[in-house]
């Protein structure tokens, strides 16, 4: 009796976590993407800067 | 100029898989205990089993907004940025596990009450805190600079902690003229049973490291972030 | 201190621009709230402190962004930042000039809900005269400080109401219940804890913005 919620609960916290994760990884991924491009370009500067 | 080792902070390998196993593995032994080994309300059937989740999401809401309010006075008195990266991601786990409890808790109340939602002293309170959390994370996100955005939601922080008490006392008074029976009911549900304890006090402890696990990796990418700004700021103001 | 405080309210009672926005914003309210419940309903009765403080919060929240955002357009708080006086000091006096502008605001208020819910005139007066000043003094606290706050933030006027409500909700919900009980003339000692409870919040939120405003204003 009642599984449907039982269910429905458990889902909720499941899915809910689950979205936070993944958007959580991919913000990181995101971001050391960023980092490394920012680092190239500051490396050929560098390297420009000495040639 | 640049080091590659700043970039990374606190990225210990070993703890890197240990925590994640330890996560999924007193999750897995939580699960066991809520569906297959502890028994059925005698009352409520087998939507009492909720009940273990829904707990479970208390300790990490108060753990995170606790640490909100440490992290933003530490902040603003020391002036170290990874206090505030401490804050902010407490902020948004906080709001993460306290609208998974609203949500269970109002899932659990509609078979049990027979109603979504109740002006429940203790609901009362975790909607307010709800709505600071979701408060805090706005404010920083629409300062006209982040730098000012960190400051701000630091006052707010601080703010919050300190008036928890306070709103705590007031829902409980506001609620109290009629006294509400739903209050011993909750807290008293089901407890008696040693298999049930020991069952909640698994599924808290699995949710709490769930929590200090995502604690850890938002942090880290909040540190990342900080860095990227950082260079972004260099590159562009070298160019 | 007691320059700015010359100053701003010399400003406003010129110019009186705030407080008749203040003014007339809660009288629309007052009547809007009005037409939620049917005049010859008993709920209308239940639901009058509610209205009250619906009005005054509404428009308080609304006429102390004026203040601060006034000083911005004229770029007068820089100028006052510069000036060496501690900021703690300006808050409070800040403080003090919100506190009296919504007190003048209240003093027409509140005759207009006696005379819009038709209550008995002096006895109502004597009795909400316990509790209004009470209250504002913590409005006034948490509003200057977190005004301060959402200037600096795209979205202002949505910004403080925001996040000042939240943080206000024991210091409304002991003003309804307690303005519930005294129209209702019930004894006072009846809601003493109310009465503690929004002379503590009172004191706390004192102290959080006089220290923690410094930081709110500082670029």
């Amino acid at each position: 009796m009642h599984l449907s919620f039982l269910f429905a609960a458990f889902a909720v916290v499941w899915v809910g976590v689950l979205v936070y994760v993944l958007s959580l990884s991919k913000r990181y991924r995101d971001l050391s993407a960023d980092l490394e491009d920012l680092r190239a370009v500051v490396e050929r500067k560098q390297r420009n800067q000495t040639d | 100029m640049l080091s590659p080792t700043e970039a990374m902070p606190s990225a210990n390998p070993k703890t890197d898989v240990l925590a994640p196993a330890a996560v999924v593995l007193s999750m897995l032994t939580a699960l066991y205990f809520v569906f297959i080994a502890v028994p059925n309300d005698a009352f409520q059937g087998p939507v009492q089993r909720i009940f273990y989740v829904h707990l479970s999401m208390w300790l990490p809401t108060f753990a995170a907004f606790g640490i909100v309010g440490v992290a933003s006075l530490l902040f603003l008195w020391k002036k170290d940025r990874r206090w505030d990266h401490i804050a902010t991601a407490s902020a948004e786990l906080g709001l993460l596990f306290c609208t998974l409890g609203l949500a269970t808790g109002c899932i659990w109340a509609k078979p049990i009450w027979g109603t979504w939602w109740t002006w429940d002293p203790r609901l009362t309170l975790t909607l307010v805190l709800w709505m600071i959390y979701a408060a805090y994370l706005l404010l920083r996100s629409l300062a006209t600079n982040p730098e000012q955005g960190s400051v701000l939601a630091a006052i707010l922080g601080v703010s919050g902690v300190v008036d928890l008490y306070l709103v705590n006392r007031a829902v409980y008074w506001w609620r109290g003229i009629h006294p509400a029976v739903v209050v011993t009911k909750e807290g008293g549900s089901g407890l008696q049973d040693p298999m049930m304890r020991l069952t909640l006090i698994l599924c808290m402890l699995a949710f709490f490291l769930l929590f200090l696990w995502l604690l850890r990796l938002r942090v880290r990418t909040a540190h990342l972030e900080d860095e990227v700004d950082r260079l972004r700021h260099e590159v562009l103001s070298a160019a | 201190m007691l320059a700015i405080l010359w100053k701003d309210l010399l400003v406003e009672l010129r110019t009186k621009e705030s407080l008749a926005s203040l003014f007339l914003l809660g009288t629309l309210l007052l009547l809007v709230l009005s037409f939620a419940f049917d005049p010859s309903h008993p709920l209308r009765e239940s639901a009058a402190p509610g209205i009250l403080w619906v009005a005054i919060i509404f428009s308080g929240t609304i006429g102390i962004n004026r203040t601060l955002l006034r000083e911005r357009d004229n770029d007068c708080f820089s100028g006052l930042l510069l000036a060496p006086i501690d900021r703690g000091t300006v808050y409070l006096a800040k403080t003090v000039v919100n506190f009296t502008l919504l007190s003048i605001a209240e003093l027409f208020l509140v005759p207009l809900f006696i005379f819009f819910f038709n209550l008995p005139f002096l006895e109502t007066i004597a009795r909400l005269v316990r509790i209004v000043p009470l209250t504002t003094v913590g409005f006034a606290a948490i509003a200057t400080l977190f005004s301060a706050v959402s200037l600096q933030t795209r979205a202002r006027e949505v910004m403080l109401p925001l996040v000042m409500l939240p943080l206000a909700t024991p210091l409304f919900l002991a003003a309804v219940e307690t303005t519930a009980v005294l129209l209702a003339g019930q004894p006072v000692d009846q809601v003493a804890h109310w009465f503690t409870l929004t002379a503590v919040f009172d004191v706390v939120f004192l102290v959080v913005g006089w220290l923690t405003f410094e930081y709110a204003v500082a670029d």
